[in-house]
């Protein structure tokens, strides 16, 4: 891939997460972040969900949303991080199973309020649009 | 207070398990209506392993967001199913619970281990296998997050990749 810039691992934050939600996270020219996680059955918290058979929980998807966006924004914040302040949507369409591989693609924009960004968000699913987004973050302080 | 549902009850109507079974114990539950639960945080919980506390604050220890999303919607889980079982109808065997929409949801504190989040969440209406909810959770009287509207649906588990595992 051309003109991108990979960014540090979501794990560099050292901050509370149920899981390595993303694997990779690059930020394009453009200023769109794309980022990808392949579903395994041995991540954590998924052996609950559920024990008969696996579903990859649709809020890790936010929080694979939220990794991306603060590696790419703030690889090496010392002090607070980007921090979802709101979730004005979200739209699931079809789940992820382990085997599948999951592609974020943020769309970061300036929000309405001040020192906020507003991030529209997509999962796909080998090239189909898997669940929608909407998110507002508080910017790094 | 003395639970009105206890982890035996609550596992008896939500197929989540450990270590994402994110309600504790329910503490009020009017079928077809409402629901007020709670969800203690702990420590020892799998997203706090590994996070040293060298050089951080208590904010990096903060209880995933997306986490306190999915323990509302369980809390949601426990009141729809004990709904449908009021009515006599299947209970989670008939399918999974599966957050379709959520509209609206603005958090407005921290949660951090040691505190106890009140889970409430009221059922504004239900259309076949889908039921929209709304609610709120808090810690003590300060509001965590607040769910303008969410949508859950029951699915088949051969409708979600049941060759999965």
């Amino acid at each position: 891939m051309s003109g991108v810039a990979p960014v540090p691992a979501a794990s560099d934050h050292r901050v509370a997460a149920p899981l390595a939600a993303v694997d990779d996270v690059r930020l394009r020219e453009d200023g769109t972040i794309q980022a990808t996680k392949r579903v395994v059955a041995t991540d954590p918290y998924l052996r609950g969900h559920y024990p008969d058979f696996t579903i990859f929980p649709g809020v890790f998807l936010l929080e694979g949303i939220i990794q991306a966006f603060r590696a790419a924004v703030a690889p090496v914040a010392e002090g607070r991080l980007p921090e979802m302040v709101k979730l004005n949507s979200a739209r699931y369409l079809s789940p992820f199973v382990p085997g599948d591989t999951i592609v974020l693609v943020l769309e970061p924009h300036a929000a309405e309020e001040k020192d906020h960004t507003r991030v529209k968000a997509r999962a796909e699913k080998d090239g189909a649009v898997a669940a929608r987004f909407d998110l507002t973050f508080r910017n790094a302080v | 207070m003395s639970p009105v549902l206890d982890q035996a009850e609550i596992r008896a109507l939500l197929p989540q398990r450990y270590p994402i079974l994110l309600v504790d114990r329910v503490l009020e539950l009017v079928t077809g209506e409402r629901i007020v639960a709670e969800k203690a945080v702990s420590a020892c919980e799998p997203c706090f392993e590994g996070l040293d506390g060298t050089g951080i604050g208590a904010d990096r220890f903060a209880f995933p967001r997306p986490l306190l999303i999915e323990s509302w919607g369980q809390a949601g889980g426990v009141l729809w199913a004990a709904t449908r079982a009021a009515a006599s109808r299947p209970g989670p065997e008939d399918g999974l619970p599966i957050l379709a929409i959520l509209r609206d949801c603005l958090f407005s504190r921290e949660v951090v281990p040691g505190e106890v989040v009140r889970l409430e969440v009221r059922i504004d209406q239900v259309v076949g296998p889908n039921v929209f909810l709304t609610g709120t959770a808090s810690v003590g009287d300060e509001l965590v997050l607040t769910m303008a509207s969410a949508l859950a649906a029951l699915r088949p588990p051969a409708a979600l990749g049941e060759h999965a595992t």
